[in-house]
């Protein structure tokens, strides 16, 4: 005699465990990322003793937020300006120095704006 | 009167589709808007400006008060640089600087100017960009 087999009802899959891993994935995810967009300046390498560079040509100081172009007091909202004339007679060498107080902040951006200016080769003193 | 005890109303299974759904979806977010990034001093607020992008760095980080730290334990620029060359075995060593924005710019220079005599081929500052 035969007997049918009782068909046999498949279950839902249980999600408990994809849950889980999917969990942890997130934690991971979350834990481990940042928003932060990172971004680089260059300072340059320091000159060498050989003295075959070319001498800057224009002085930009810095102390704190006060800026002094080739001696002359330059507001910080001008100082692209005020640099663009220089470009135009030619003079195309700029080289920072930043004294006193000035913080890094106020140096990078000063960096940051000037080497967006075409033409312009823009060098940091360094320290002794 | 007699009371009838009522049979308690069983609750339906809630449904866990809607959770994976939006977790899911937590997930996809944070796989493409986020990068991976090695941990960051928490000392050190990074500098704005705009600049080169850089993806996250693995830095050698510079505090406000002038030490220097990597992987938070305090380094100086030569036992830095030796133990990188130590690592990779030599040249081409680009050191990654992430000074805090209130640091003394005399001391970041002073720190860059150690780390290139200390061999250094490349010194770079780490900022943060703005915007977009």
């Amino acid at each position: 005699m035969r007997v049918d087999r009782p068909i046999r009802r498949q279950k839902p899959i249980s999600l408990t465990p994809l849950v889980d891993v999917i969990f942890l994935l997130l934690l991971f995810f979350m834990l481990s990322s940042t928003f932060t967009t990172f971004g680089e300046i260059d300072l340059g390498a320091p000159a060498t003793g050989g003295g075959n560079g070319k001498v800057p040509e224009a002085l930009l100081t810095i102390d704190g937020s006060r800026l002094r172009l080739n001696g002359r007091e330059v507001d910080s909202a001008s100082l692209e300006d005020s640099t663009r004339a220089l470009l135009e007679r030619d003079i195309d060498g700029l080289l920072i120095l930043a004294r006193g107080e000035t913080s890094t902040q106020q140096l990078v951006e000063i960096i940051s704006r000037l080497r967006k200016l075409p033409g312009l080769k823009v060098t940091v003193a360094g320290a002794q | 009167m007699i009371k009838v005890a009522r049979k308690p109303q069983k609750r339906p299974l809630e449904t866990t589709v809607s959770l994976i759904n939006i977790v899911f979806l937590m997930l996809i977010f944070f796989l493409v808007a986020g990068q991976l990034s090695p941990p960051q001093d928490p000392e050190v607020t990074l500098a704005e400006a705009e600049a080169d992008p850089l993806p996250p760095p693995h830095a050698l980080y510079a505090r406000a008060d002038g030490s220097l730290y990597f992987r938070e334990s305090p380094v100086t620029a030569e036992s830095y640089l030796a133990e990188r060359k130590a690592q990779d075995g030599g040249d081409g060593t680009r050191v990654d600087l992430a000074a805090d924005r209130n640091l003394k710019a005399e001391l970041l220079l002073q720190h860059v100017a150690a780390l290139y005599r200390a061999g250094a081929n490349r010194v770079v500052i780490v900022t943060r960009t703005t915007g977009e």
